[in-house]
Formats: structure tokens, C-alpha cells, sequence
């Protein structure tokens, strides 16, 4: 009998401390506080000193941000990542099995230089293989 | 009769504002962007007029996105996928950020709605086709303002937090002014990024060259 009170005890407590789903959504506003105290430190600083460019600090104040390990190429959510592919397929794809047209597809479509010369490369591995295969049947059926 | 729909309510156009974000990543890496952002839901382009680190503006259209020099000659163009009519500022102005704009969404649907704490929650979860891909994603509305997001994946642990706390009432419109968002990596790390918006102005009807940037063809 004991055993069984206590046992509903430890489940009543249990289910008291049960985390529920709006405890999902709590953020620890302090751990994220001190996470970015240098990033608030430099805030103040460039609000105190209007324009002020990245660049420029470095030039006239460079203690202040020597020991950030700092991220200067800007994202905005915006990361190669999330780059287009045409029809998502691959720049490289395009080339490697549309030949010309595909390379032309992505250039057209991306309008981005990186992208064009992964299709280029794609292109000239199947110009390759296609090269390489065709040597073989004529020394195949030449033997 | 049918009546059209802006007729039953205010129809926002355009939103201009001060942001800063801040945002730590996995590795430690520290980033700080200040400057203005200008949104124009006729012109569908997303301004960022950037002052810090460096002077740059981004102008986000269609489905390509233009990087500026302070000088205004183009650094970078490059494709981006076509989010601007779900963006943060479309989904402000649409009167839409407290569903977070998933009612417009085909791939979820509601399968859940509870009352926790003050807070109204709404589970979407993904269609099948996505449910390999995609978890739920959980909304938190107190008041009818969105307070919460929890985005889960297929294994259903979660990978993003994010909190709207602070709002300020503009023309009308409710607007968060502070987002805090932690991203959780498979790793155990995390990444975290500030989101703050001041000086809101709701269909300002000056810089329209701002609004309207002019584009090279």
C-alpha cells in the first residue's frame, strides 16, 4: 500500500514538472546577452560615432576590435546557400548533360560568373568522357 | 455583392526602419549590420541601405539580388530565391506575421491548438510529401500577436527559437521591434542573432527613389 502511494506521489510530481509547449518557445534572454556583449559593445561604439565603417575602426581604433573574431562579409539571410539553381539542378549537371545549351541555360539564368564556370566544367567533363569512350571504340574496333 | 477585400481594412504599401542585427554563429564568428531597410509591396523590391560594416545597399527584386557601392555602381549581382512576397516586411504589412504567413502555405496545415500559459499555440505541420524533409513548425500568439516560433525537423527535435517580445503600434500596425532567435545545430552548438528594428514608418510617401531603387537591366 505504501509502495503504491508512493508511487502515485513520484507521478503527480512528475508530471507537475513535465515541461509543457510554451516552455518550447522560452529563449534564455541572458545567454543570448552574453553572447553578443561584444556585438552590442561595438554598437554602442558606431552609434557614438556616426559612419563610422568597419574599415575606419580599424584604422583609427583597432584595439577595440582586435580580440573579435569578427564576420565582415555580410549575410542578411542571404548565404551561397540559398542560391538559385536553375530548375534546381545543379550548375555542373547543366553542363555535363546539355552541353553548350545547358551552359547557356545557366548563364542566362543566374547571370552569376561562379555558377557558369561550374557549368563550363561540367560541359568539358562530358566533352572529355565523350572523347575518351569514342578513342575506345575505335581502338576496340580497330583490334 | 463582393466587395474587394481592401475595403474591409487598411491596405499597407510601403515600411521603412532603422535595424540592427546581431548574430554569433557555431564557430564564434560575430557579425554587427546596421542601416535602414525599405520595403515597397508595389515595387516588390527590398532596399538595404547598409552603413555598417561597410557603406553597401542590397536591393533584393524578383528573384535577383543587387549589391551597391557607395557610389551606387554594382558590386555583385546574383539570383536569390523569389521570397520577397513571404518576407518579414510582406507579412507585416499583409497583416499576416501572427500565423507567420503559413495559412498561405499549401505544404501545412493546422494540426494542432492548445492554450498553454497565456499563450494561444498552433501546431502546422508539413504534408506528406514535405514530412521527410520538414517538422512542425509551432506558433505562439498572445493577445493575437505572434510572441513565438519553434520550428522543429522531420525527427521532430527542435532547430530554431525565435521570440518577437517587443512591439510597437504604428499607423495601426502592430510591429515587432525586437526578434531574439537561437538556432540549434545537430553538434550541440548553437548560433544566435538579435533582430532590431526603430524609427518604424508605415507608407512613408517620401524617398521614392529609395523605395523604387533604380536597377540596371
Amino acid at each position: 500500500m505504501k509502495q503504491l502511494f508512493l508511487f502515485i506521489c513520484l507521478s503527480l510530481l512528475s508530471f507537475g514538472t513535465m515541461a509543457s509547449n510554451a516552455d518550447l518557445f522560452a529563449i534564455d534572454k541572458e545567454e543570448v546577452s552574453a553572447q553578443l556583449a561584444e556585438m552590442n559593445e561595438l554598437e554602442q561604439y558606431v552609434m557614438q560615432h556616426e559612419g563610422a565603417t568597419i574599415s575606419e575602426i580599424r584604422a583609427n581604433d583597432p584595439m577595440l576590435v582586435a580580440d573579435m573574431n569578427l564576420n565582415e562579409n555580410i549575410q542578411l539571410g542571404l548565404s551561397a546557400n540559398s542560391y538559385m539553381e536553375p530548375l534546381g539542378i545543379p550548375a555542373f549537371v547543366w553542363g555535363f548533360c546539355f552541353n553548350v545549351g545547358g551552359l547557356a541555360v545557366v548563364y542566362f539564368v543566374t547571370e552569376d560568373d561562379e555558377e557558369t564556370k561550374k557549368a563550363l566544367y561540367g560541359c568539358v567533363t562530358s566533352a572529355l568522357l565523350w572523347g575518351v569512350t569514342w578513342v575506345i571504340t575505335i581502338v576496340a574496333g580497330a583490334s | 455583392m463582393v466587395l474587394p477585400k481592401s475595403l474591409f481594412g487598411q491596405y499597407y504599401f510601403r515600411v521603412k526602419a532603422d535595424f540592427s542585427i546581431k548574430e554569433k554563429n557555431a564557430e564564434g564568428q560575430q557579425q554587427l549590420v546596421l542601416g535602414k531597410v525599405y520595403f515597397d509591396k508595389n515595387t516588390d523590391k527590398l532596399i538595404y541601405d547598409i552603413a555598417f560594416p561597410e557603406r553597401e545597399t542590397w536591393v533584393i527584386h524578383d528573384t535577383m539580388l543587387y549589391k551597391f557601392g557607395p557610389d551606387k555602381n554594382v558590386l555583385e549581382k546574383k539570383a536569390v530565391p523569389n521570397f520577397s512576397s513571404h518576407s518579414f516586411f510582406s507579412l507585416l504589412l499583409a497583416n499576416k506575421l501572427k500565423t507567420f504567413g503559413l495559412e498561405d502555405q499549401n505544404n501545412y496545415s493546422i494540426s494542432d491548438v492548445e492554450t498553454d500559459q497565456n499563450l494561444v499555440i498552433t501546431t502546422w505541420s508539413p504534408g506528406a510529401q514535405l514530412k521527410k524533409v520538414f517538422g512542425d513548425v509551432l506558433v505562439a500568439q498572445r493577445n493575437k500577436q505572434l510572441t513565438g516560433l519553434v520550428i522543429k525537423n522531420a525527427e521532430g527535435r527542435v532547430v530554431s527559437k525565435q521570440n518577437f517580445d517587443v512591439y510597437e503600434i504604428v499607423s495601426g500596425l502592430h510591429c515587432p521591434t525586437e526578434l531574439t532567435q537561437v538556432n540549434f545545430i545537430s553538434d550541440g552548438t548553437k548560433t544566435y542573432k538579435v533582430t532590431n528594428f526603430e524609427n518604424i514608418v508605415i507608407d512613408d510617401l517620401e524617398e521614392d527613389a529609395m523605395y523604387d531603387y533604380l536597377l540596371p537591366r
